[in-house]
């Protein structure tokens, strides 16, 4: 038998009277990423404040009083004075009082930075603020270093992390959509009945992932209007490159979604692989939240296979860098090349479960 | 009490019973453990770099050569064309550019502090900020062995509690409170609203089960089963990584056990108020994203803005994190951890009594 485009309409238009049919799933479905987006898009917006820094001061001279003004000034630090005494300041730590201490030695040159380390992350950027704060004082100007910032001069973090965040809802709600549609048939035993009708498995998962499609689109451009609005990101690039490869994506989220379901025996199952499988990596290994050149050569290797890798750079190219559609050529293959390996795995497993029922 | 435990019994077949589903359980913990850890890190390294060197000279050389050399960023290119480096930028070929102009190294001779160009791709302005920092104390460096002057400011770290600043330390307990809140509250969510949509649940009516025993016999198994998933990976984070617990397993469990009522109870009040599987998942996802991403876990708190700080502390999971943090890595004391165990007390005692009340043995 042919591959006939009406057999795939009619499950299209089957499938969009089911989203359509539960109005509370569908607002459910197109309230929740929109409520997520302007939650997280306030969040985010991390600027460095707030740490308290005990400074101990042996030295009591000019130099050092400087050094405490010089922190007190700044917005970024709560300064508290404390003692040398190691107990004291493990008690400080204890308490959560502080986060850092700053030990003055009799000689102001000598300098002791103690950071609570049970946050890494947190420690680290401390670590780093202060050294920054003191080495702001230092007046040896032998190199004077010029800084310029392209694409994103005042530091925003809404630009890096608003599209950041279409990619992560639009990943988890596409493949969460689709992933529990075909078990959902195995789990209610209606997909005994398709036996029976003419239709070919590549058509009925072809119809499947059509309404979604839509559905996924119209969320992803909610998202984005938001996002522009009200985070107020710039965006230099082209729309319709940028309709045209966000389809892409989500056509590759879905096909994971599909692929899921027809790997799955119920809806449960389903619903933890897509749940832990799209958000781990599109959090971690899509160079959301940290740039992936600082992680090992296995997780870098890892993120070759994960979609959000690619769609961060398209919606960071378009929106922020103003790249076209030529230059993000590369990331738009492996999109598509996913898409078709997806697809035939979910339209195999399928057809192989069609055949098994028969 | 037979009915309980035949009720407790039930589901654990059932559980066990989907060969898939219990190699799923094993197989979660065991991934989410090892790529978070390995996938975190807290410094810069390998931020790629385009040189243009305008002076060729001897002193210019030998500031490549430096930042060729520091494990913080990898030179991709060295040139004569400063124009390149918008190109690069913007083609994603590289992250920042440095111009070290035509005298360079004379002007540094004389004393005159010459400039030095830094472009840099902003669009991860996290990034380019470490960045700013590393090529700011490469130079300084350079300047101060160069031109033989004493560095005015020296200081020495310390890191107390990870004295390598050893991400994974953190990460892995902090995995564990994602995959718990997970476990705990996908399982939970599903197991009314399944019953719901198979239709059992009529049958359940019909037997002389009561409400709580309906309930407690949905809820201990996945409380045991989350439990089971946080010593597994709390156990490979040690394998793997060779984590370090400060604290007491004792204390931690007592802790996890208390904030596990809170995500169960949240799990029921998710199947309570949705009809299909669907919805509950979308509920679940909902609230584990928004969990996990407030939690302190992946952005400090202290960082966010006034009014989204307020909103942390209606998240179970933030205190849940900080307990976590203060008794592995600190080995904390429970005096100290009041004020996160308290609210957690209320929490769950809260949204578990409104599931319960609101949790119907019933059809409408």
């Amino acid at each position: 038998m042919k591959f006939n485009l009406n057999r795939v309409y009619a499950i299209a238009k089957k499938e969009f009277f089911h989203i359509i049919h539960d109005p509370r799933s569908l607002l459910i479905v197109i309230l929740l990423p929109l409520l997520q987006l302007l939650m997280f898009g306030y969040a985010l917006n991390t600027e460095v404040k707030d740490i308290n820094l005990g400074i101990a001061d042996n030295a009591l001279n000019m130099q050092s009083k400087e050094i405490i003004r010089n922190f007190e000034g700044s917005e970024m630090f709560h300064v508290f004075g404390i003692s040398t005494r190691t107990e004291d300041i493990h008690q400080a730590f204890l308490e959560q009082k502080l986060n850092a201490v700053l030990l003055i030695g009799e000689d102001v040159n000598d300098l002791q930075l103690i950071v609570d380390g049970s946050d890494p992350n947190y420690a680290s950027l401390i670590k780093n603020y202060v050294n920054q704060a003191l080495a702001s004082k230092q007046e040896n100007m032998l190199v004077d270093i010029r800084v310029q910032l392209l694409f994103n001069p005042e530091l925003k973090s809404s630009y890096f992390f608003v599209p950041g965040l279409i990619a992560l809802i639009l990943v988890m709600i596409s493949a969460l959509l689709t992933s529990i549609s075909i078990t959902r048939e195995k789990e209610n035993g209606t997909l005994e009945q398709l036996l029976v009708s003419p239709l070919q498995p590549l058509e009925f998962i072809i119809g499947k992932l059509l309404p979604y499609v839509f559905l996924s689109m119209l969320i992803g451009f909610l998202i984005l209007i938001m996002g522009l609005i009200l985070f107020d990101v710039v965006f230099v690039g082209n729309a319709i490159a940028f309709t045209i490869l966000s389809f892409v994506y989500v056509c590759t989220a879905l096909s994971f979604g599909l692929m899921i379901s027809t790997v799955s025996k119920n809806q449960m199952q389903a619903m933890l692989i897509a749940l832990i499988f799209t958000m781990m990596p599109t959090l971690m290994l899509s160079g959301f939240l940290m740039p992936l050149e600082s992680m090992p050569w296995l997780i870098r290797l890892i993120s070759w296979i994960v979609p959000a890798k690619y769609y961060l750079k398209i919606a960071r190219g378009l929106m922020i860098k103003g790249n076209n559609l030529g230059e993000l050529l590369e990331p738009m293959l492996f999109l598509l090349g996913f898409t078709v390996i997806l697809l035939s795995i979910a339209w195999n497993r399928f057809a192989k479960q069609m055949r098994e029922l028969k | 009490m037979r009915r309980l435990i035949s009720l407790i019994k039930k589901e654990f077949i059932q559980i066990f019973r989907d060969r898939y589903m219990v190699v799923l359980i094993v197989f979660i913990p065991v991934i989410m453990t090892v790529w978070l850890g390995f996938a975190t890190s807290n410094e810069l390294k390998n931020y790629s770099l385009s040189i243009v060197d305008l002076d060729e000279s001897r002193l210019s050389r030998e500031l490549i050569l430096r930042f060729s050399r520091a494990e913080e960023f990898k030179v991709i290119d060295i040139s004569q064309d400063h124009k390149l480096i918008h190109k690069k930028l913007y083609l994603w070929q590289s992250n920042a550019g440095i111009i070290i102009p035509k005298n360079f190294g004379k002007d540094f001779v004389l004393n005159k502090s010459p400039q030095l160009e830094t472009i840099f791709d902003a669009v991860d302005g996290m990034s380019a900020n470490l960045a700013m920092q590393s090529i700011a104390n490469i130079v300084n460096n350079f300047a101060v062995d160069r031109a033989q002057v004493e560095p005015i400011l020296l200081v020495n770290e310390r890191i107390w509690y990870n004295e390598d600043l050893k991400p994974y330390q953190y990460m892995v307990p902090g995995t564990v409170a994602i995959l718990v809140t997970v476990i705990s509250m996908l399982f939970s969510s599903m197991a009314l609203v399944k019953e719901k949509e198979m239709g059992t649940l009529e049958q359940l009516i019909v037997t002389p089960i009561k409400k709580w025993e309906l309930l407690a016999g949905k809820l201990i198994p996945i409380l045991i089963l989350s439990l089971a998933e946080f010593y597994l990976a709390m156990f490979i984070g040690q394998a793997v990584f060779g984590i370090t617990m400060q604290g007491s397993y004792l204390v931690l469990t007592v802790l996890t056990t208390l904030y596990l009522f809170t995500t169960l109870g949240l799990g029921v009040s998710i199947s309570v108020i949705s009809q299909t599987q669907q919805q509950a998942l979308f509920f679940t996802w909902f609230f584990v994203l928004f969990m996990s991403l407030l939690s302190g876990l992946f952005f400090p708190i202290a960082n966010m803005p006034d009014s989204i700080r307020w909103v942390t502390k209606l998240n179970p999971m933030m205190y849940f994190v900080a307990i976590m943090r203060e008794v592995f890595q600190k080995g904390n004391q429970i005096k100290y951890l009041l004020r996160y165990i308290v609210p957690l007390i209320i929490y769950g005692g809260v949204v578990f009594s409104f599931s319960v009340i609101k949790f119907q043995k019933r059809i409408d």
